[in-house]
């Protein structure tokens, strides 16, 4: 047997990037590359088809404003950004702004993955350092025995009250190995994962999701977070991550969140957000939820 | 150990822990949800230690990489200043998956930061959860979570 495709790039040297525009990273050092992934600039190079997860951590020098940093993942050098994640900028004469993304994508063989940076400050370039690393793949694109589920939403924004815990909901359906998804916002730990029938022994998976909350000029907090319904009753939201708003006349604001959720056959699994906006209902642009049983993730060893 | 067959460690801060403006600080744990392979140092409680070997029957060495999650709430306060987390390993060094943001300044909610990171490490490294605020002065209480399994891979290999 042998071991997965991993690859870890590094970028030193601060990269300066101009405002405004989104920015491909190059990297300068391959700290792993067991399958020569690295093109040597800005690309990685995936070798065969299949799901893959990759991490991404940058870092924005410090300036004392607090317009957008965003990081983001991009297939191919064309299309949708994938994963991504920004915040406001915090503002300080010292201190830089540090974000990380992940999540997992499909590759078919040859498939090029690149990381996007962009700064909206008003004039002046801004410098940041970051990484890239991928492992896979982690499940096949049509092999149904691993219990994989995948949904996102896309075209039509979910209106989600203000200061209410809101499950998101989504519209299409990416991969569902189990028929794990309930059709609305649900993942369904079937009864034949984990401990089986009846079973309180819980497993392990892996969640991802995201999320992009529509402008708004307030800074007030956007929550995303998992959480388990269980009987019916919901538990308390796991791996939340939470920031300010960006506070941008035309600037969504783009949450992440991962994390590794224990859960019994018959629990149902939720991505869930929440916003504190004074008043109004903040609309949901597009949203994603994956999940994947540790079991998957179990690699070849050499 | 994990269904999958590998060690799998899920420990928690649930008391709040104070911690000082502008220091890195480990987050000293106080409850262990998983760690049937006692990863968890009880003589430092913010330590995950990589174990030598795993397995039931045939037995694998615990080197390679890791998947760390981390996620650490700060309590409410008026202010925007930075919060983060991240991991480190040894107790120096990178600060691995450093996720930062401005404080929710806000009367009555806090700040939660999530971060997940592969870590390569090899058997006896430990892995903390690192925070920090930049508040001007004052301490702020903080609680977090972490958890790790592996090793799902042995790179170079």
């Amino acid at each position: 047997m042998s071991n997965p495709t991993y690859a870890r790039v590094t970028r030193t040297t601060p990269l300066s990037i101009p405002a405004g525009t989104d920015t491909a990273m190059s990297f300068d050092t391959a700290d792993f590359d067991n399958d020569h992934l690295w093109d040597g600039t800005g690309k990685l190079i995936v070798p065969d088809a299949g799901v893959y997860v990759a991490w991404s951590a940058a870092n924005f020098s410090h300036v004392a404003d607090t317009t957008r940093r965003l990081l983001a993942y991009r297939r191919q050098g064309v299309g949708p950004f994938l994963w991504q994640d920004s915040r406001a900028g915090i503002s300080s004469g010292a201190l830089d702004t540090a974000i990380t993304t992940d999540g997992p994508m499909r590759f078919n063989a040859g498939d090029s993955l690149e990381l996007l940076v962009r700064h909206d400050s008003p004039s002046a370039p801004r410098t940041v350092t970051g990484r890239m690393e991928i492992i896979g793949p982690v499940a096949s694109l049509t092999f149904s025995a691993l219990p994989v589920a995948w949904v996102h939403r896309t075209t039509v924004p979910q209106n989600v009250a203000a200061n209410v815990t809101t499950p998101l909901t989504f519209e299409t359906v990416d991969q569902d190995d189990l028929g794990m998804f309930n059709g609305t916002s649900d993942f369904i730990i079937p009864d034949d994962l984990g401990g089986g029938p009846g079973s309180n022994v819980p497993a392990g998976y892996l969640l991802w999701g995201r999320a992009a909350v529509a402008h708004v000029q307030d800074s007030t907090r956007r929550l995303l977070a998992f959480r388990i319904v269980r009987n019916g009753v919901a538990q308390p939201v796991q791996w939340q991550d939470s920031r300010a708003g960006i506070n941008s006349a035309s600037l969504d604001t783009q949450l992440r969140t991962s994390g590794l959720v224990r859960a019994i056959p018959g629990d149902h699994v939720q991505l869930v957000f929440r916003h504190e906006s004074a008043s109004a209902p903040r609309p949901v642009n597009d949203a994603e939820f994956f999940l994947l049983a540790p079991t998957a993730l179990q690699l070849p060893w050499p | 150990m994990s269904a999958a067959g590998f060690p799998l460690v899920e420990v928690h801060r649930a008391a709040v822990q104070s911690v000082p403006a502008g220091v890195n600080t480990a987050i000293v744990f106080d409850t262990a949800d998983v760690d049937q392979d006692a990863l968890w140092d009880q003589a430092h409680k913010s330590r995950i230690v990589v174990p030598t070997l795993y397995g039931l029957g045939p037995t694998f060495p615990g080197d390679g990489l890791y998947l760390a999650f981390g996620t650490a709430h700060f309590s409410q306060v008026q202010e925007s200043t930075r919060r983060f987390v991240g991991f480190r390993i040894n107790g120096a060094g990178e600060i691995f998956g450093q996720d930062s943001r401005a404080g929710i300044n806000d009367a009555n909610i806090g700040t939660e930061c999530d971060t997940t990171i592969p870590l390569l490490v090899v058997a006896g490294d430990y892995i903390e959860t690192i925070v920090r605020h930049d508040s001007l002065s004052a301490p702020r209480d903080c609680t977090a979570t972490f958890a790790m399994f592996g090793p799902i891979a042995t790179p170079g290999h």
